[in-house]
């Protein structure tokens, strides 16, 4: 299981921790995970990566916290790295194992889609969903890959016949990092047509 | 026709809301990831759809040369938030197609690309005017 998240298995040896945390989640320690976050985060990260980033640490924390099978003593497991210009979050929480099949259809739909099929498949939901029971809107992973470099990578590791934990593991690179003047970044970004809106 | 306003203190996780017809003010503020979204975002989408349902010849008088602006200028938002924000956005446009004199005025931090973007996407979907101001 933990062969899949070590820093090393991601090719990240010397990275940095910016966030480890093992343990119950409730809204409270959402919060204080995000405070850690903003504390942690390098000065030298650009104003769009910082927001990206931001992004996908909420929603992925917002998806353990709201996915909590009540009654069980599981705990949630979140780590994010940081090596140069490279930042990994790992997250892994204990799902129903009837949610997987659904689940692994719909990362695999949304990591093979391109930005421009994503952004249509991401309103469309919104236009037409009722907020979920657990308080979601049915995107937050969309949303997710939106903001990331690259594919969602996941896996499901079976726990009993019940329940498994799902790995998420979301990467995403600060390609302005090195430019550190932002308001040029955001004249040519702009310009050059190459950034996408991650709401 | 008369309303009450809404008022609603910034919180770390949720916007400051301001809808007040009576001294045209109309503003949601700050950040937004509420824990319950439907709690915090229910009555703001209500009250529009009573203002929606109260339009009348008198208001669209009163307001047909000072537009109601709507100033929209949130930080961040989570997906959750983005079902109401977009919700919120069509009923203003809703209001713009009963013949209100409304407009949105989307306010973005300086740099924040993202979020410019985010508010041109909703340019696609609706008629209502929109401006794009950048704030310091």
């Amino acid at each position: 299981m933990y062969d899949f998240y070590e820093p090393h298995v991601l090719k990240m040896d010397n990275c940095v921790s910016l966030l480890s945390y093992k343990g119950k989640i409730t809204f409270d320690k959402v919060n204080d995970l995000l405070d850690d976050y903003q504390r942690k985060m390098p000065t030298t990260c650009s104003v769009k990566c910082r927001t990206r980033l931001y992004s996908i640490v909420v929603e992925c924390l917002e998806n353990a916290y709201r996915h909590n099978i009540e009654g069980s003593d599981y705990q949630v497991t979140v780590d994010l790295w940081n090596q140069q210009s490279e930042f990994v979050l790992f997250v892994e929480n204990k799902i129903k194992n009837d949610e997987i099949g659904p689940l692994a259809n719909y990362i695999e739909r949304i990591n093979a889609a391109s930005p421009s099929e994503l952004k249509k498949l991401y309103f469309e939901t919104i236009y037409h969903t009722t907020i979920s029971e657990k308080g979601g809107a049915r995107v937050g992973l969309m949303k997710i890959r939106r903001c990331a470099s690259q594919p969602i990578k996941y896996e499901f590791v079976a726990i009993d016949k019940n329940t498994s934990l799902f790995n998420i593991i979301v990467r995403i690179t600060d390609v302005y990092q090195s430019d550190h003047n932002d308001n040029e970044l955001h004249q040519n970004s702009r310009n050059q047509n190459v950034s996408c809106s991650c709401f | 026709m008369t309303m009450n306003s809404i008022r609603i203190q910034e919180t770390k996780t949720s916007p400051a809301v301001v809808f007040d017809l009576d001294n045209n003010k109309f503003e949601i503020t700050g950040c937004s990831r509420p824990e319950d979204v439907v709690v915090f975002y229910q009555p703001i989408v209500d009250w529009l759809c009573d203002l929606k349902m109260g339009i009348n010849d008198e208001l669209l008088a009163k307001f047909q040369n000072n537009p109601i602006v709507f100033k929209l200028f949130l930080e961040y938002f989570n997906s959750s938030s983005a079902k109401y924000v977009l919700d919120i956005v069509l009923l203003i446009n809703e209001l713009f197609k009963s013949g209100l004199n409304v407009k949105i005025e989307w306010q973005y931090k300086y740099n924040d690309e993202d979020m410019l973007e985010t508010g041109e996407e909703f340019t696609d979907l609706i008629k209502c005017p929109i401006s794009f101001v950048e704030v310091q």
